[in-house]
């Protein structure tokens, strides 16, 4: 195989693929550490935060929500879409980074995955139970209706957001247990006791790696990327959608659509190295998830994060231009109204922070990769809050001018969400293989 | 579970075992050459070019997923024609709600044939190589998922060389293990039953090393090569066994089937388990056809050292 001798190996340490194999079971096969303990009990009790406070947003009703007239959209959609943008870069890098046959991809791809599902499952809960009465949740779906034939409303992008992310989910779990089963095999074949020979036998289907299987997976796994890529930027495209087509100064821009896709994958890639560089330190994989691979995250971070930035100043210059005073006053209120505070740390996390990854030094010294994607998750979560609401809090009536701020109960219910995000993730790293074995064999010779 | 071997039935394969893929893709071809039909070979990854070699043509799924996504495009488009347009238009601000209105249908009916795309392609898949779940795996290595890549040959076919010729030929590309007469078996059997079938299907190592026992004397023939290596290694290592035997069994992990097969590589006592280093493991896992890494995980070196002072 052809590899060019200025590239570094993509596997370190000299792996076989028994190395491979033993490394990436251990944490399935041995009791769980003491560190996985803490993180997994946080997570829990994080997750009891989430059931509390849903609970009593169901009980007592929406009102204990802060969201009102004229500030409809609160913390509830910063947070959805928050974490729909943060299931963006799981897909991308499955899927786009298969198709540009990048193979550093190979040993972040399933964890990837992993937090796009667990992502996404965080951001239902938000419109879910915006809506007020969440057993009638079904509602959004094209059923007949009970009061008449009265349909959904196939003009609305919320309901072409219902249909989007209904779908990015299914599609991204199947994507994710395709690439799982040859994995699931290898532990069922490794298994010692009963219980995992059954489960791991169960959801393995009988896969016993043979040539033909094979060669079909490998074409399955290609179509299956090639789809995903226009879904990945479909999806965000159409949550922009719910804000772009509406008629609010601030919301109703054309540039929204591309802003928001690569804020998306700046914002995913910063929460994949926020948990890449946890679980490479306590589960010791820094041969499979090496420096290589952290500067290549930290370049589509920068790249990114510079398309955000260009498109804050294009936003900016295009109110000025238009010469619409509405559109003018949003702006210059978002930089100098009550809010101005989200709005300098909006800039300041995603447009200063990610260009010190210019240095060769930042994007190679894992503790201050760690700060900068922290700041970017930051960063991203402003400028949800920054759009949402202080677009809203403005209307054209000023005696409807309102300032918002959250609840404890919409403060609990993203606090929760953490909860379950990270339940989930421990879950899945004491049960599931969080490297691809069977891609990552293929590599181990390779460089990139 | 589904009581039922799906893919390789109870046909009986002569088998070579390589731990690289460039050696197994080296023998497809030579085999090939010599005019040997290869039933299929078993990987642990994906590797390229087998296919080929293996002249499998490229797969119609993609086919079937073009279909299933303009069945999507058809449903997104009907449910959106039908539902706001024949059987209760709304009408918003006065605006027209016919065909007009097909452009904001369009993000419906993209999701709709991304849906289909990706589920009929994976369900055809999973059809297609008669995966379900629950279904039993065939196995002809206990470590085929893990690092030894399986070239198989049915022997119920007609070849152009002898068994012997393949067998000796496949030893020479660079074979780790060769066995001229193996049945697929599954891990859902008991560690002890799966064991079992695996030594009475590959002719019976322990047997076989029995009589290396008994004789004294190295018998080499070319399907040992390997095996005679690791145990010399046993041996050179954990030393001839002296003195009274100890009850292996009581050693967590160790069954009466499996001590017999240490019995009769020359391990009889907790002194010689105590002893055993990264090299012996490894030459035992080989022999024995044994779970990779068992012998660490419960950390029998520990258990027989305890044993020892009790």
């Amino acid at each position: 195989m052809y590899s060019a001798d200025i590239r570094q190996p993509l596997v370190t340490g000299g792996k076989t693929y028994s190395d491979v194999t033993a490394d990436v079971c251990r944490p399935i096969e041995n009791k769980p550490t003491s560190s996985w303990w803490l993180g997994f009990i946080t997570g829990v009790v994080l997750l009891m935060v989430l059931v509390v406070t849903l609970a009593w947003t169901v009980w007592e009703g929406i009102g204990t929500w802060n969201t009102n007239k004229s500030v409809m959209w609160g913390w509830d959609i910063t947070n959805f879409v928050f974490w729909v943008g943060i299931g963006h870069a799981g897909t991308l890098i499955s899927a786009i980074l298969l198709l540009f046959r990048q193979k550093w991809r190979m040993s972040i791809n399933r964890s990837a995955e992993a937090m796009t599902i667990f992502a996404v499952f965080c951001a239902a809960i938000f419109p879910l139970f915006h809506m007020g009465r969440v057993w009638l949740g079904f509602w959004p779906l094209p059923l007949p209706n009970a009061f008449g034939s009265l349909w959904v409303n196939f003009n609305s992008p919320l309901l072409w957001d219902v249909f989007a992310i209904s779908t990015y989910l299914s599609v991204s779990l199947v994507f994710w247990y395709l690439g799982l089963i040859p994995d699931i095999a290898t532990v069922r074949d490794r298994a010692t006791s009963k219980a995992r020979k059954f489960w791991y036998g169960f959801f393995a289907m009988g896969w016993n790696g043979s040539a033909k299987s094979w060669g079909r997976y490998e074409v399955v796994a290609l179509i299956l990327a090639g789809i995903s890529t226009p879904l990945v930027l479909s999806v965000h495209t159409i949550v922009s959608m719910d804000f772009a087509t509406s008629v609010i100064p601030g919301w109703h821009t054309t540039i929204f659509p591309p802003y928001f896709v690569a804020g998306a994958i700046f914002s995913g890639f910063g929460m994949v190295l926020t948990l890449l560089l946890i679980a490479r330190y306590v589960m010791n994989y820094q041969d499979y998830i090496t420096k290589e691979h952290l500067e290549a995250m930290t370049k589509v971070i920068l790249l990114t994060g510079s398309i955000v930035g260009v498109a804050y100043i294009t936003e900016f210059v295009i109110a000025a231009y238009s010469g619409y005073e509405y559109e003018q006053y949003a702006f210059a209120n978002r930089m100098f109204g009550p809010y101005a505070w989200a709005y300098w740390t909006m800039m300041f996390c995603n447009l200063l922070a990610p260009q010190v990854f210019w240095s060769k030094w930042a994007r190679t010294t894992p503790w201050f990769i760690f700060v900068i994607s922290i700041v970017v998750n930051i960063g991203m979560w402003f400028e949800r809050f920054v759009i949402i609401v202080t677009s809203l809090h403005r209307d054209f009536l000023p005696s409807s001018w309102v300032m918002y701020h959250a609840t404890w109960v919409e403060v609990g219910i993203f606090l929760g969400t953490f909860g379950l995000f990270f339940t989930c993730f421990f879950l899945f790293a004491k049960f599931l293989p969080v490297i691809n074995m069977a891609e990552v064999k293929t590599i181990i010779k390779d460089k990139e | 579970m589904i009581d039922k071997s799906i893919l390789l039935d109870n046909k009986k394969f002569t088998v070579g075992i390589f731990d690289d893929s460039d050696k197994l893709l080296h023998a497809v071809h030579t085999l090939q050459k010599k005019g040997v039909k290869i039933f299929d070979c078993y990987t642990p990854f994906p590797v390229h070019h087998l296919d080929k070699a293996l002249g499998y043509t490229r797969t119609n799924l993609t086919i079937g997923a073009f279909l299933c996504g303009m069945l999507g495009s058809l449903t997104g488009f009907t449910l959106a024609y039908y539902m706001n347009v024949v059987d209760w238009p709304m009408i918003i601000g006065g605006k027209p709600q016919d065909i007009s209105v097909f452009t904001s249908f369009i993000p419906v009916i993209f999701e709709l044939t991304i849906l289909f795309t990706a589920f009929g392609m994976v369900i055809m898949f999973f059809a297609r190589s008669r995966m379900i779940h629950g279904i039993k795996e065939d196995l002809l290595s206990r470590r085929q998922t893990d690092d030894h890549l399986v070239l198989a040959i049915d022997n119920s076919e007609e070849q152009s060389l002898s068994n012997e010729e393949i067998q000796s030929l496949l030893v020479n590309e660079g074979a780790l293990e060769v066995d001229g007469c193996r049945q697929a078996f599954n891990t859902s059997l008991t560690g002890e039953e799966a064991l079992a079938l695996n030594l009475s299907n590959s002719e019976n190592i322990a047997i076989e090393t029995m009589t290396i026992e008994n004789d004294n004397s190295a018998v080499i023939n070319p399907n040992d090569e390997t095996n005679a290596n690791f145990l010399n290694i046993i041996k050179s290592t954990l030393g001839e066994f002296s003195g009274t035997k100890d009850d292996l069994k009581q050693i967590n992990g160790i069954g009466p089937k499996y001590e017999q097969t240490l019995n009769s590589i020359g391990i009889f006592t907790f002194e010689q388990v105590s002893r055993m280093t990264q090299d012996v493991i490894k030459a035992l896992e080989e022999i024995t056809n044994y779970f990779p890494g068992k012998i660490e995980r419960e950390d029998w070196i520990s258990q027989a050292k305890q044993l020892m002072t009790n």
